[in-house]
């Protein structure tokens, strides 16, 4: 476990640090598998189907903002319709075009999440997406998703139709688009799945991560089963349930690199200011430095091991001063009438007063995430703050 | 010798000010009530051209699907359901453009009156500085 951590922290580093070339280089590739993917299902524009081409625009919007490389993927494949078709080329456009005036007009910043939705499906794993969507993102979010499985149908009606004639490609797109009983199941499942996880992940409770995780691709297994027995659309069963295990695979890695906490030795303190009394719940995140600070403790074969390396990665990118924090900060004046050694709320140097142990804040990098704080202000009718840094 | 809370305050300013302040300023040079109403109109104008292209395109798949069954479809009832799930889309995009566009103005008020607070406490560093 302390090998995986240590390798989590070095890639979380590497990105850290590299960002600046990581990240066009992930665009890069992002570009690579969607225009290789484009080309192989409905590739029938010579120009386009040109790999020195895909190279290219993948390259150029690498270093452009990701909206463009989603323009850019939207591009390539009306291009290929109107190779195929100008009427087919016109409903691709149309079909983008209500996509972008009731939505994407509107600013929001997740137009990515379309892309990923229909490259996940194209490799295989298309329930990770609810999945991904519900454990990273916002609500809003879910319906650049549910644009993402639109045209992903759109896209394989086309392909699959392809060798036939222009008309009967242009009836089975218009019935992928407003009569396919399937894709109806399956953008219902995912706005669901996606709500579900969403819901489950901010709950108050221990593994809310995991139960997330499980619960979603649970839901989506037996919605997208039982409603493909009542809608006698063809589903496959193995495919069904290898899906559902690299989405619950796939979240769980999710879990693993953005927020792997230790349960065991959650905190809960009581405190009070001026203007608030507070219930918090701080639950530390799993490092490695904690991790090796455990096993030495147990007196493990292993406590001899290095000591964990002195840069922190914070949560979000955010930095620290680069140093643990000084061993000063730990320990405290007594407090008053608390009969636990008392301690000062960090950075305030205001004595706790109640029952409390404080809560180092985030910012010190002492690795504590995910305080749940209920504050009551004196006197007034009880209000209830969140915060999660 | 460096004052590094005001490097702090400096740096955040920047950062809001290359960032999101073009955005917000553009937004706070309306009254809320307009900038609701320009949004709305905004909306209002998209949604009747996603419908205009959707029922093109519902058109054009019932010609393929029952062509001939469109000959002896009513067309005043047609017209009349039309005219009602335009309704409806109208109200319903209106109700989602209002209350995203409220917040929006209140989150854009809220992240410019922190930015004016920074300004202040800068202002008043840099006068007690100067004293």
């Amino acid at each position: 476990m302390t090998g995986l951590l240590e390798l989590r922290d070095k890639i979380k580093y590497f990105f850290y640090k590299n960002e600046t070339y990581v990240t066009p280089a992930l665009r890069f590739v992002l570009g690579l598998i969607t225009f290789i993917t484009l080309n192989s299902k409905i590739g029938s524009m010579a120009i386009l189907s040109n790999f020195l081409v895909v190279l290219f625009v993948s390259a150029i919007c690498a270093f452009l903002p990701t909206a463009v490389l989603v323009l850019a993927a939207a591009v390539f494949s009306l291009g290929h319709m109107f190779s195929l078709s100008m009427e087919l080329s016109l409903i691709g456009l149309a079909v983008y075009l209500i996509m972008y005036l009731l939505y994407f007009r509107l600013g929001k910043r997740d137009v990515v999440w379309l892309l990923l939705t229909v490259v996940m499906f194209f490799l295989g794993a298309p329930y990770l997406a609810p999945i991904a969507v519900g454990l990273l993102c916002e609500p809003l979010t879910i319906i650049p998703m549910a644009f993402g499985v639109i045209v992903y149908y759109l896209i394989q009606t086309i392909g699959a139709c392809i060798d036939g004639g222009v008309e009967d490609m242009l009836q089975a797109t218009m019935q992928s688009i407003l009569s396919n009983g399937a894709m109806v199941l399956v953008v219902v499942t995912f706005v669901l799945a996606a709500g579900l996880v969403y819901v489950i992940r901010r709950l108050y409770i221990d593994n809310a991560w995991k139960m997330a995780v499980y619960a979603g691709a649970a839901f989506q297994f037996l919605v997208i089963l039982v409603g493909g027995l009542i809608m006698k659309t063809k589903i496959s069963i193995p495919g069904l349930l290898l899906g559902t295990i690299l989405a619950v695979a796939g979240g769980l890695v999710i879990e693993f690199f953005r927020m792997l906490l230790d349960y065991r030795r959650t905190e809960e303190v009581q405190y009070e200011d001026d203007e608030y009394y507070y219930y918090v719940k701080a639950v530390p995140k799993v490092t490695v430095q904690i991790l090796a600070e455990e096993e030495r403790r147990a007196g493990r074969a292993n406590a001899g091991r290095r000591p964990a390396p002195s840069h922190r990665v914070p949560a979000q990118g955010r930095t620290v001063a680069g140093n643990r924090v000084p061993p000063q900060a730990r320990t405290t004046a007594p407090g008053r009438g608390t009969g636990t050694p008392g301690r000062t709320i960090q950075g305030t140097g205001r004595p706790v007063q109640g029952t409390g142990r404080p809560i180092r804040p985030a910012e010190a990098g002492a690795g504590v995430e995910r305080t749940a704080v209920r504050s009551y202000p004196r006197g007034t009718v009880a209000s209830e703050e969140y915060n999660e840094s | 010798m460096l004052d590094r809370d005001k490097i702090i305050l400096m740096t955040r300013m920047a950062m809001y000010e290359k960032n999101e302040s073009e955005k917000n300023l553009k937004l706070f040079g309306y009254y809320p009530n307009d900038f609701i109403s320009m949004e709305l109109l905004k909306g209002f104008l998209c949604v009747t051209i996603s419908f205009a292209v959707g029922c093109g395109l519902y058109f054009l798949y019932l010609l393929g699907e029952s062509g001939p069954a469109l000959q002896n479809m009513n067309l005043w009832v047609m017209l009349r359901n039309i005219l009602i799930y335009y309704i409806i889309a109208v109200l319903g995009y209106g109700l989602i453009i209002y209350y995203v566009s409220k917040a929006r103005y209140a989150k854009m008020k809220q992240s410019l009156r922190g930015y004016y607070e920074n300004l202040k406490a800068f202002c008043g560093r840099k006068t007690d500085s100067k004293a």
